[in-house]
């Protein structure tokens, strides 16, 4: 076969086009680190507003109990339909390892806030109620698996972020934050936020008025840190496709 | 290698798109037709071929009761294809001089 230069250079540019398009393109899992980490801010804002004008309302009690039960629906109802909606274009690449990725991180991310529910709900009907004890181990055993699985879930994309990007000491950088987290969960620093007047208090049972520093430390992560993971990996993909992987 | 010497494997753009489409990773039938953009035919004819040839390897796994078949670069395509990537690049640049 006589392979001429206008021929080679045809070649060429046939195999690296079609080495670009086979690449993953992780548009899924930014795109869901975006929205993961814009729904925790918005809807950490929504409580804390929605506390600051419970005092301002007078329907208290509607105003709670509508603006808790819309929170924790939409807690988990914005992932999950980010979810189906990026999975439904992702579906096409088949990299069984890629899907995975997106599928168990986004289980866990939907799974999480119906975790937190379940504790709510636990919270509202029964420790509230003076049913059950607070420091009842079964409901402290909860609370801390939701909190630790939040940890978790984001050590998790910052292990991958790590991988994609290859620079292994990310990894330890997400352990770290792992453990400060859990540092300000043990050491429970907290200011107050609310009201600490009883009788209000009474009024309203389970009602947040402080807000600890491990609290600040989890928003910070959970809301902020997904972002800055998400744009860090749209950065990173628009770099490798452009060619400049370093 | 040189230009007497290429393999009939690598003498067709669209046997060339599939094993380029391979370098990165295994992908399945449906993910090469989408990326070769080509009939479910011909894309079974040139990956029979290059099964053939020995270029690649294919893995059938039953998934939701569908099969699902995964086509891999071997190292003997893999060293054909750098071969071959390696003689395009020196025959631009004589040509450029």
């Amino acid at each position: 076969m006589n392979t001429t230069a206008n021929e080679a250079i045809e070649n060429i540019n046939i195999i690296k086009s079609t080495m670009d398009e086979s690449k993953i393109s992780y548009k899924g899992l930014y795109k869901l680190c975006l929205t993961f980490g814009i729904c925790n801010i918005v809807l950490t804002l929504a409580s804390y507003l929605s506390v600051i004008l419970v005092f301002n309302t007078p329907v208290r009690t509607e105003f709670l109990t509508f603006s808790t039960v819309l929170i924790h629906i939409l807690s988990f109802a914005v992932p999950m339909s980010a979810y189906i909606l990026i999975c439904k274009t992702e579906k096409k690449y088949n990299n069984r390892f890629y899907l995975s990725i997106i599928d168990t991180w986004a289980v866990i991310s939907i799974l999480l806030p119906v975790f937190r529910i379940i504790i709510s709900l636990i919270q509202y009907n029964m420790i509230d109620k003076g049913l059950l004890p607070m420091t009842d181990p079964a409901y402290l055993y909860l609370v801390n698996s939701g909190d630790l699985s939040g940890a978790i879930l984001f050590l998790m994309i910052i292990i991958i972020y790590s991988n994609i990007s290859r620079k292994p000491y990310i990894k330890i950088i997400g352990v770290f934050i792992m453990f400060v987290r859990m540092f300000f969960s043990m050491v429970e620093l907290s200011y107050m936020s609310g009201t600490t007047d009883y009788e209000t208090l009474m009024k309203f049972p389970g009602y947040e008025v402080y807000t600890t520093l491990s609290g600040i430390f989890a928003f910070l992560v959970s809301g902020i840190g997904y972002i800055i993971i998400g744009v860090l990996i749209k950065k990173r993909v628009e770099a490798t496709s452009a060619g400049k992987e370093s | 290698m040189n230009m007497n010497e290429i393999p009939e494997a690598l003498c067709q753009k669209l046997r060339i798109k599939i094993v380029s489409s391979l370098v990165s990773s295994s992908k399945t039938f449906n993910e090469l037709l989408d990326l070769t953009q080509t009939t479910k035919g011909n894309l079974s004819v040139q990956l029979m071929k290059l099964e053939e040839w020995q270029y690649i390897t294919s893995d059938k796994i039953i998934e939701n009761k569908k099969t699902k078949t995964t086509y891999t670069i071997t190292d003997h395509g893999m060293t054909q294809f750098e071969e071959y990537v390696a003689l395009l690049k020196k025959i631009i640049e004589e040509s450029v001089g």
